[in-house]
């Protein structure tokens, strides 16, 4: 960043280092340092999320829209009544709030119906376009297209050392495997023998699935992991001082001591830590 | 039980069974230290759908309009900026102009630090677009799903100012336009919901608006099902979809350099894996009680 | 009161969002948009109310000294510290938007014939627009969001790393067929999709490439279809009043 003073670019990179080790203490057990990290985290959050949901959306969608409406209503511009109807909007934003109210929270609940309905609605139209019109037509349009001469040719069986490619093996797969997992899903209740087998093949196809997801969150964990690796090597520079080498050595020494004079081991909550859920 | 000595494999596989998870911690750790320093690039293959998302980004003409959702933040940059990066670069590189917007509180600085890193690169080869008129940087909306939708129906009533707050009615790059039928592309780079699933049910099956997404290694396998049936042209998966597509770009960047730790890791977490069912099994055979 | 409004509320904006997609009429249109707006502008107030209420929270531990009180005044410190910031920001997103107008006016205000030199006004108010530009570009807000933020965010789920391969030793048995299938796709998946697969074995990414594109798309595809099928159910029933997620909490 070429227009920061080297001052400001120093601090920013030392910080960099002490808040991503001071994190990464946690890996040897819960401790002050890391406390402290995480409650600086969730502070920052929330001042930058009240910043964005204020400045992004009820200053320009709200107060601004309802002020340029009365401005032109000033001008004469009966233009101006439609943006009036945003009023609603500050009402159901305001209702929102009576939620740090206990006596009247209920009243939260109008606003939130409001959003239940639009999620509701909107969802119904996507998740029946999207999920279900679209993927019926990409499970079966290929093979009827196929068997009824109207879509372009594809072989029976891939192109070799191409598996991956269409054909209409593996287009029967598909079709089988959505078949049977959603007999599995659907009909697992009621079992009778030959809907059981069915579920079974099912089953398998879920497994390969989850077995492919789970692979891929390995990747993706791993490559958050190699962000902060890459990070923490590019900040090792010789003209700040060698920060994360630094960094480190301070933080293992902070947790020594703090380990030898402080700790207590009632502290210790021993419970599995899951430090964060992403969805 | 007697007290006779266990074999020595019995031993052994017990102790690999009862080690303390930190000792793994620490391997992780070194191993992605030190694969990081190595500089030896192996061959990185490429999926079609990567290859897809490049053809349909290569073949935008200049002046068309791409809205780019940008929706993570910090917590998955590691996985998305350099996505964000080399698509970006390709854009002002095609003189494409960029709509920027975000459905995530984080994704208006995510936009800035992608502006001001692609633009300061570029400059050094002649490109620099404006502000306001080649790109914008429309910030965030709250709302979710009902944003998106606000977005299909009217670009300038969702966003009335952009991040810096200037009205995008008076912007040259707003003019002309409102809806999806005035993009050319729709491409969101996402790490979750909202994200890449919801702009399909939202816009492009509504508006069959042509989209690409980028998105973390989580989402991948889902989208697979979504490009099959052509809702989405093509996608990238995470970091290897970012070196993926940096192979296809010819410009290896930050994911193929982590390629390699990538790599190392992932064959010491499959040597953990098979290690723990070896022993799993061994003791199990000896009849031991095993988890 | 309590109930009957939230039903009603929930109806009206559910049928004028689905409305909206089959009718093509104006008011209809212009009454589905306005409710959008009113949509976004409540859940960024559902934000702001997240925010208020991690700070009454935090404020009231810290009044009465209760445990980690020390932690939450830093907590508080930071919100509003950032909160600030923004603010400051803001304010110099206006400036350099009033410095650019000035320099606009002052361009159309003194014409300069070509190969002239520009007049001083027009050079001061570039000068100072540039400023304002670079004082808004580079804020304390910014400088917390890249050097404070974003270091804590990333690394925070970088923790995932060590814990997802501690997980992956643990607990992946291939104790039955079923989890057998599991574990064999995860380990192709995890091989076939870095470049060392194909150094080992030059079919690993194709196998991985071909699990990726025909069962896993079967496996997920009857995923997101049973999910349209839940959430078209659910749908209807929170439109007709026979489920009301809004009344929990």
């Amino acid at each position: 960043m070429e227009n920061l003073s080297p001052f400001t670019e120093g601090l920013g990179i030392w910080l960099t280092c002490l808040l991503t080790l001071a994190v990464f203490s946690f890996l040897y057990r819960d401790n002050p340092i890391y406390k402290l990290a995480e409650h600086v985290y969730v502070g920052v959050a929330a001042g930058y999320y009240f910043y964005q949901a204020f400045r992004g959306t009820v200053y320009p969608n709200l107060i601004q829209h309802v002020a340029d409406g009365i401005q032109l209503l000033n001008k004469g511009d009966a233009a101006g009544w439609t943006a009036q109807w945003r009023w609603g909007a500050l009402v159901l934003g305001l209702l929102v709030l009576s939620r740090l109210f206990p006596k009247i929270s209920w009243i939260s609940r109008w606003p939130m119906a409001l959003v239940v309905g639009a999620f509701a609605g909107l969802n119904l139209i996507g998740f029946a376009q999207a999920n279900l019109i679209d993927q019926i037509n990409g499970t079966f349009l290929p093979l009827g297209g196929y068997m009824t001469g109207k879509a372009e040719m594809m072989p029976f069986l891939p192109p070799a050392g191409k598996p991956g490619e269409a054909s209409v093996l593996n287009h029967i797969i598909l079709v089988v495997g959505v078949l049977t997992v959603l007999t599995y899903f659907f009909f697992s209740a009621k079992r009778s023998p030959v809907l059981a087998r069915i579920g079974q093949v099912g089953i398998a196809f879920v497994m390969l699935t989850f077995g492919a997801t789970y692979g891929s969150i390995v990747l993706a964990r791993i490559s958050l992991l190699i962000g902060r690796v890459q990070t923490l090597e590019e900040s090792n520079r010789a003209e700040f001082g060698y920060p994360p080498i630094v960094s480190a050595v301070l933080i293992v020494v902070l947790l020594a001591v703090w380990r030898m004079v402080y700790f207590r081991p009632s502290d210790d909550a021993n419970i599995e830590p899951e430090p964060a859920r992403k969805t | 039980m007697t007290a006779e000595p266990k074999p020595l494999l019995i031993r052994f596989f017990r102790a690999l069974l009862a080690l303390d998870r930190r000792w793994i911690f620490l391997a992780v750790g070194a191993l992605s230290l030190i694969f990081l320093t190595i500089n030896v690039r192996l061959p990185i293959p490429v999926s079609q759908q990567s290859r897809d998302m490049f053809n349909v980004i290569t073949s935008l003409p200049p002046g068309a309009r791409v809205h780019l959702s940008i929706d993570y933040g910090p917590s998955s940059q590691a996985e998305l900026w350099p996505q964000h990066v080399v698509i970006l670069r390709q854009f002002f590189r095609q003189r494409v102009k960029v709509i920027a917007s975000s459905l995530w509180a984080d994704g208006p600085s995510m936009i800035e630090r992608g502006f001001r890193e692609v633009l300061e690169e570029l400059k050094k080869e002649g490109i620099e677009p404006k502000r306001g008129v080649d790109f914008v940087n429309l910030g965030y909306k709250a709302g979710d799903r009902v944003a998106i939708a606000k977005i299909a129906s009217s670009f300038k009533e969702t966003f009335p100012v952009d991040y810096q707050g200037n009205r995008t009615a008076d912007l040259p790059i707003m003019q002309g336009w409102d809806n999806y039928s005035g993009i050319d592309l729709l491409i969101t780079i996402a790490v979750g919901d909202p994200g890449a699933t919801e702009y399909i049910q939202q816009a492009q099956s509504r508006y069959n608006v042509r989209m690409v997404a980028g998105v973390t290694a989580v989402l991948a396998p889902q989208l697979y099902s979504f490009y099959q049936s052509k809702n989405l042209l093509g996608f990238l998966g995470g970091l290897a979809g970012a070196a993926e597509y940096e192979t296809l770009a010819g410009e290896p960047g930050l994911a193929t350099r982590g390629m390699n730790t990538q790599s190392a890791v992932h064959m010491l977490i499959v040597l953990l894996v098979l290690a723990g069912n070896a022993a799993y099994f061994y003791l199990r055979l000896h009849g031991e009680k095993v988890r | 009161m309590r109930t009957l409004v939230p039903v009603l509320i929930t109806a009206f904006v559910g049928v004028f969002m689905i409305l909206k997609f089959f009718l093509v009429h104006d008011g209809v249109r212009t009454v589905a948009n306005e409710l959008e707006q009113w949509g976004v502008v409540t859940l960024a107030f559902a934000i702001i109310l997240g925010v208020l209420n991690l700070a009454r929270i935090n404020l009231k531990a810290v009044l009465e000294r209760k445990r980690d009180w020390g932690y939450k005044l830093i907590l508080l410190v930071c919100m509003f510290g950032m909160m600030t910031a923004g603010g400051v920001k803001w304010y110099r997103d206006i400036d350099a938007a009033r410095a650019q107008k000035a320099l606009e006016a002052a361009v159309a205000a003194n014409p300069v014939a070509e190969g002239a030199a520009p007049p001083p006004a027009v050079v001061e108010a570039r000068r100072a627009s540039e400023v304002a530009e670079q004082r808004a570009k580079f804020t304390v807000f910014t400088f917390i969001f890249d050097q404070v933020y974003t270091p804590l965010s990333a690394t925070i789920y970088a923790l995932l790393a060590f814990y997802v391969a501690s997980a992956a030793f643990r607990s992946f048995r291939a104790k039955s067929l079923h989890s057998a299938l599991l574990l064999i796709a995860a380990v192709i998946v995890m091989i076939g999709r870095v470049p060392v697969g194909k150094v080992i074995w030059s079919k690993f990414p194709v196998l991985q490439d071909w699990i990726m594109v025909w069962p896993n798309t079967a496996g997920q595809r009857a995923i997101l279809m049973g999910a349209a099928i839940g959430m078209i159910a659910t749908g209807i029933r929170v439109i007709f009043g026979i489920e009301r997620p809004y009344l929990k909490g």
